[in-house]
This record gives structure tokens, C-alpha cells and sequence, in this order.
């Protein structure tokens, strides 16, 4: 009897303990990113752009290249994400349905350093250099998968009454789709979108192969441009503290941008519901 | 001298391999109401269905046979033009819950692409909401959402929505069955009203809703139409022994 | 919805009894008058669209109670003009008894005294049946009530008919067959003023809910 309560103490105890420790990571991430990352943000950081050891340099051109990157890419993954997700959920019985459906989910298991590789293949060597545009092809090959099951699982929560009641006031399947079953989705295929961006804002190794880095402001696609991935890497891995601070605040910015869309984008899904 | 809007002609349903309705021939009548009864499970529903083609939105259903509106094969036409002339309104009520009521009541219009004036938009919104009695209720919150609506507002909203499209016939399966009994006789009374303006065609597993605003009854039986006349002969001398034992409540 | 089905087979019933009322009133003043074409028409015209009119109110009313399944009040009413209605029939056929001896009766002279009883009782009968429709109309339990108090006069009017006729029969004033008719009228124009009695009552029932049935109030 007493051995039965003690084990249960013990259990409730274990349980307690290891759901601690699975927290633990996330903690020691943001204290030590904070605490490093909190001095080396200051007004440089984000209004200059890389400069040689020993000028004053900031994460400027990072930072926009980042944004631009990942809008790109979320764009270029988005529609043929979304009507493959589409066409996954309403025609599940056609062969072709059932082939997107399982490439989408293998994508998600191929590391992104190859993926970096094939797109270095396929669109660098091709193209004659480096582009911001194929760190975007890159990105959004990865950001398909997330998106696909997004939206196909938001479309086939949707019950099929409004679906029927659609047709039956004679519409057709385009216009019920875009009208009905996308608009009903949406929040479900916002949610997959921002889980997506959250993936890919900080993915490296394909950018190494594509993007590149540029140390300088760029605004053009089709040349090297830099990313706050890039940036970290390189600077962590130089012998000059100076750019290690500014490594911590790169990723103190990353993480931030991460959140800001994170929030920005609930409160939008919560407002669209309403 | 009353005409017959729709004609069905040797109607056979297969789900799969299953026959679910066994040559049904049914002449229905313009500007009535016609029920079709019978137990649970007897194909009433898959009846209706057949007329406004629903069952082409899914594979595995089989349809054979004919069935003309006012003459004209509807399997020859367009399945679209067909639902545009023949509305639907669903058991469970069935808003658009991301279209304001105004949206709702020309939703047929919006998913059809039909563009419109403001001024024929708002004509057509009041028109039918003040049919459905819904106007002085819902006039003042006309851009909400309709999900603050009750069951039965919400059910006459999605009668609006298919009498605005003007169609010739409208049918109802089981309107009232998710409403309670206030909402149910608003929608009675409604139905018997509506009939000047369109044909009526209804599914009701309520022996006594059948009764009460039908003009004409057909009883489904196994898939098997097993009397068809209007209601004043069906209710009180029907001609066949198993439309009486269903009357008399021996089976449901 | 229902109250409209109603008014339909109020006006129905309304529509016969005022045909039935005609017809009595016709057979007493073709008697009284001595007019034979007025008889000829109770007998040949009014009461074949007296007998078409019963079919086709009872057929209403099974209708009505097989669609609707009336309750309460409604299913009272229902239910007390499908009665009326049997009433109202056999008030048809009384009247056309009447006129029917009537016929007899004109082919010899007026006999003043029993005219004049026959007059007064058809009268006193006739706004018997009249008040018991208004009752109807009106939902007056009162009125009906009031009705079920006038049907003693009417039997004493009967009796003296038939003491009277049978005296002047036996001073050889009238022949035994003016006899048979005359009494056979007074007792036709006692039924139809039974059948007011039981119009009354159906009214009383439809009203109150009470059964007041032969003569008193049924406990219930």
C-alpha cells in the first residue's frame, strides 16, 4: 500500500522534473541571448552596414536582406503551396493528389543543406553567380511542405455544408474555392504561412550556397545579398570580438523578428475571425 | 388549372453498387407544396437531391433516368444553370459565416459573379428578407455577421438566400428538424405563404408537417415511390396498405 | 394558419343552415299562402342541394381534422359542426315533410284556427333556430342557454295542435286525412325545434367546454 503512494509521488515528481528540462533549453537560450545580445544593441546595429574590423559596423544590410529574402520567398511558395493544398484536400482520390501529397511531406525530410546544393546547381550556375533570388527558390522549396498541410488540413476541417450550399446556389468549383473554402480557410493557412517564415528566417546553409552574403547594402535580387544567418555565421567564427557582439545582436534581432511577425500575424487571424 | 413544373422520369440512384431508389416517376405541380415522406432511410433525401444535381459533387453515385423542368432535360444543361433555377435550403441552417447578412441574402449572386447596382443589390436584399419576415428583426444590423442569429433566423436567412435567386422550384430537406417547435411553426406558416412566389418541394420525416402544409404528398417507401395524390386523399384514404400502416404509426 | 381553415367551415355551415331555415320557412308559407310552386321547389330543388351540401361538409371536416390534428378548443369546433351538420340535414328533411303534407293540405279550404296555431308555432321555431346559429357565431353561452328554455312553448303548442285537430276531425270539420297532415306537421315542426335544442347544446359544449346534454349539465 505505502509502496503504491510513494510511486505515485515519484511519477508525479518525474513528470514534473523532465517537463522542466524540456523547457530548460528555451530559458538558457533567451537569458544568454539577452544577456549578450542586450549590449550590443544600440543604434549602430541597425543603421550601419558591415564595415572592416575596426569602423564602425552594424547588421544594416543583414537585416534588409533578410526581410527581403523571406518575403520573396514566402511569395514564390505561397500560391502553388496553397492550390496544391488546395487540390490535395478536395480531390484526395486522384493519383496525382495522392503524388503531391507525399512529395510534399519528403520535401520536409530533405536537409537543407542539400537543398542549398541543388539550387546552387540548378539556378546559380545557370544564372552566372550568386542572387538573393535563388536564396528565395532555396527558402521556398523548404517553406512548401509547411504550407500544403496547412492549408488542406484547415480545408478539410471545413464541413461540407458550405460547400454544398455554395454549389447549390449554382456556383461553380473555382468560384466556391476562392470565395468560400479560402476565405473560411484562411486562418488556418495564415497560421502555415507564419509557421513557415518562422522556419526559414533563420535557415543558413542553403543561403551559403545562393545567396551568399554581400557585405554591402543590396537591393537587387539578382545579385549576392547578405542575411542575418550569414552574418552570424561569419562573424561568431572570426577571431574579433567586436563582430562577435554584433553576431549576439544579429541573433537578438532574428529572434525579435521571428516574434514581432508571430504576434503580428495572430492578432491579424484574430481580427479576421471577428 | 394547375401545370406540372417538374417531371420525373424512371429515376434510379446507385450508391456504388447499392440501388437506393428504384424507378421513380413523379410529376410535380406548379406553385404547391409537395412532401415527400416516408421512414428514415428510404431515399427521400437522395430524391431531392437528384433534382439540383447534388449528387455530382461526389464519385460513386450513380444517377439514371430522367427529370425535366418545365420540359427541359436538366441533364442537359448546364449542372450550374440547373441550381440557379432550383435552390436549396439544407437541414442544418447553413450561413456563410464569413459574409455579413446583406452578403448572405445576394450570395448567389456574389459566387456567380453576377455583378449588380447598389441600388438592385438593396432592392433585392429587403425584398427577400421582408418574404422570410426577417427585415424588421435584422434591418438595423444588416452588415454583421449572421452568427448572432438564432437557429430558426438563421434557417429563414438561408431562405432568402435561395429565393433571391428567383428560382422556379425550392427544395427543402428536413428544414425544421435542428428547430424548435416555435421556430418550426414560423417557418410552416412561411412556406404556405411562399408558394404564390415558388414551387415548393419538401422532405419530411414529421408525418404531421407533411400534413399540415402540403398540398400534394408522394410516400417513399425502400427506395420505392409507393403513392403519390394530393394530401386531402392521401391522409384520409390512402389506396395502399403500406402508406396506412406508415400513417397509423406502425413503422417510423 | 388554423383560424383560417376554421372561418372556411364556419361559413360552410353558416351557408347551410340558412338554406335549411329557408326551406322550413318556405313549407310553412306555402301552406299558409297556399302556394304550390313554393312547395314544388323545397321538394324537388332544395332538398337535393340540402343533401349535396351535407356530403360535402363532412367531407371538409374529415379533411380538415386528418391535415391539421386539431387540438382543444379548435378540435371542439371541429367535431360540434360535423354534428350541426347531421342536425341541419335532418332539419332539411323535416322541412320537407312539411311541405309535403302541406301540399296535401292545400287541396281543401283553410281551417283559420289551426293555421293560425301552425303559424305561430313555425315562428316561435324558427327564431329557435335562428338565435341557436347566432349563439354559434357570437360563442354566446348564454344566448344557446336561453334558446334551451323556449322548447317546452313548443311542445304545448304541439299537444294543442293535435288536441285541436282531433276535435274539430271528430265534429266531422276536417276529413281523418286533413287530420294525418296536420298533425304530422306540428310534429315535424317539434322535431325541427328539437334539433335547434341540440344545435344549442353543441354551442354550450363548444364554448364552455361542458357537455349539456338532455336536459343538465354533465359533470365532468
Amino acid at each position: 500500500m505505502k509502496t503504491r503512494k510513494y510511486m505515485d509521488k515519484i511519477f508525479k515528481a518525474g513528470i514534473i522534473t523532465f517537463s522542466i528540462l524540456t523547457i530548460a533549453p528555451l530559458f538558457i537560450i533567451l537569458i544568454t541571448l539577452l544577456k549578450w545580445g542586450i549590449n550590443a544593441l544600440n543604434l549602430d546595429l541597425i543603421t550601419r552596414i558591415q564595415r572592416p574590423v575596426g569602423e564602425r559596423g552594424g547588421a544594416l544590410n543583414s537585416i534588409v536582406g533578410t526581410l527581403i529574402i523571406t518575403t520573396i520567398a514566402t511569395i514564390i511558395a505561397s500560391p502553388i503551396s496553397i492550390l496544391a493544398g488546395v487540390y490535395v484536400a478536395e480531390f484526395p482520390d486522384k493519383l496525382i493528389s495522392k503524388i503531391t501529397a507525399v512529395s510534399s511531406r519528403l520535401i520536409a525530410g530533405i536537409p537543407s543543406i542539400v537543398i542549398g546544393i541543388v539550387v546552387y546547381l540548378w539556378c546559380v550556375k545557370p544564372m552566372g553567380g550568386y542572387s538573393a533570388l535563388a536564396g528565395s527558390i532555396a527558402l521556398a522549396i523548404m517553406m512548401i511542405p509547411n504550407i500544403v498541410t496547412a492549408t488542406a488540413e484547415s480545408i478539410m476541417m471545413i464541413p461540407k455544408d458550405y460547400r454544398e450550399a455554395s454549389r447549390s446556389l449554382g456556383a461553380n468549383f473555382t468560384r466556391t474555392t476562392l470565395k468560400v473554402i479560402i476565405p473560411f480557410a484562411l486562418p488556418g493557412i495564415l497560421t502555415g504561412l507564419l509557421s513557415s517564415f518562422s522556419r526559414i528566417a533563420g535557415e543558413t546553409a542553403p543561403l551559403l550556397f545562393t545567396s551568399f552574403g554581400n557585405p554591402f547594402l543590396n537591393l537587387n535580387i539578382l545579385k549576392p545579398m547578405s542575411a542575418l544567418p550569414l552574418l552570424i555565421y561569419n562573424y561568431a567564427t572570426s577571431p574579433y570580438r567586436e563582430w562577435h557582439q554584433i553576431a549576439w545582436g544579429a541573433s537578438l534581432i532574428l529572434i525579435l523578428i521571428v516574434f514581432l511577425v508571430s504576434i503580428i500575424s495572430r492578432l491579424g487571424v484574430k481580427k479576421w475571425k471577428a | 388549372m394547375e401545370s406540372i413544373i417538374l417531371t420525373v422520369e424512371n429515376l434510379n440512384v446507385f450508391y456504388g453498387e447499392h440501388q437506393v431508389l428504384f424507378n421513380i416517376n413523379l410529376k410535380v405541380h406548379e406553385k404547391k407544396i409537395t412532401a415527400i415522406m416516408g421512414p428514415s432511410g428510404c431515399g427521400k433525401s437522395t430524391l431531392l437531391r437528384s433534382i439540383n444535381r447534388m449528387h455530382e459533387l461526389y464519385k460513386d453515385v450513380k444517377v439514371e433516368g430522367r427529370i425535366y423542368l418545365k420540359n427541359e432535360d436538366i441533364f442537359q444543361m448546364p449542372p450550374e444553370e440547373v441550381r440557379s433555377k432550383i435552390g436549396m435550403v439544407f437541414q442544418k441552417p447553413n450561413p456563410f459565416p464569413h459574409m455579413s447578412i446583406y452578403d448572405n441574402v445576394i450570395a448567389g449572386y456574389i459566387l456567380r459573379g453576377i455583378k449588380l447596382k447598389k441600388e438592385e443589390r438593396d432592392e433585392i436584399v429587403e425584398k427577400n428578407l421582408r418574404s422570410v419576415g426577417l427585415w424588421e428583426e435584422v434591418k438595423d444590423k444588416l452588415f454583421k455577421k449572421g452568427t448572432f442569429l438564432s437557429g430558426g433566423q438563421q434557417q429563414r436567412l438561408c431562405i432568402a438566400r435561395a429565393l433571391a435567386m428567383n428560382p422556379d422550384i425550392i427544395l427543402l430537406d428536413e428544414p425544421t428538424s435542428s428547430l424548435d417547435p416555435q421556430a418550426t411553426a414560423k417557418i410552416e406558416e412561411l412556406l404556405v405563404d411562399l408558394k404564390e412566389r415558388v414551387t415548393i418541394l419538401i422532405v419530411t420525416h414529421n408525418i404531421g408537417q407533411a400534413s399540415r402544409i402540403s398540398d400534394y404528398v408522394a410516400f417513399l417507401y425502400n427506395g420505392v415511390l409507393v403513392e403519390f395524390g394530393p394530401s386531402t386523399k392521401i391522409f384520409t384514404t390512402p389506396e395502399n396498405k403500406v402508406t396506412e400502416e406508415f400513417l397509423s404509426g406502425k413503422f417510423g | 394558419m388554423l383560424e383560417e381553415k376554421i372561418k372556411e367551415l364556419n361559413t360552410e355551415i353558416l351557408d347551410y343552415h340558412t338554406h335549411v331555415s329557408n326551406m322550413f320557412k318556405k313549407a310553412i308559407e306555402g301552406l299558409l299562402t297556399r302556394n304550390q310552386e313554393l312547395l314544388k321547389k323545397v321538394i324537388e330543388e332544395d332538398e337535393v342541394y340540402a343533401n349535396e351540401k351535407e356530403n360535402l361538409i363532412d367531407e371538409l371536416c374529415l379533411d380538415f381534422i386528418a391535415l391539421y390534428a386539431p387540438k382543444a378548443k379548435i378540435l371542439r369546433t371541429v367535431t360540434m359542426i360535423l354534428k350541426m351538420n347531421n342536425d341541419l340535414e335532418r332539419v332539411g328533411d323535416h322541412a320537407t315533410n312539411i311541405a309535403q303534407s302541406s301540399m296535401v293540405l292545400i287541396q281543401y279550404p283553410e281551417v283559420k284556427e289551426l293555421y293560425t296555431l301552425i303559424s305561430i308555432m313555425a315562428s316561435k321555431t324558427l327564431e329557435m333556430l335562428k338565435e341557436s346559429i347566432e349563439a354559434y357565431m357570437k360563442e354566446d353561452a348564454a344566448l344557446a342557454t336561453s334558446v334551451l328554455t323556449k322548447d317546452d312553448e313548443i311542445d304545448r303548442l304541439n299537444q294543442e295542435i293535435v288536441k285541436k285537430s282531433t276535435s274539430l276531425c271528430s265534429t266531422q270539420l276536417i276529413t281523418p286525412e286533413m287530420l294525418i297532415e296536420f298533425t304530422a306537421i306540428a310534429s315535424n315542426i317539434e322535431r325541427v325545434a328539437d334539433h335547434a335544442t341540440n344545435l344549442s347544446e353543441d354551442v354550450i359544449y363548444v364554448v364552455t367546454g361542458k357537455t349539456y346534454k338532455h336536459g343538465h349539465y354533465k359533470d365532468s
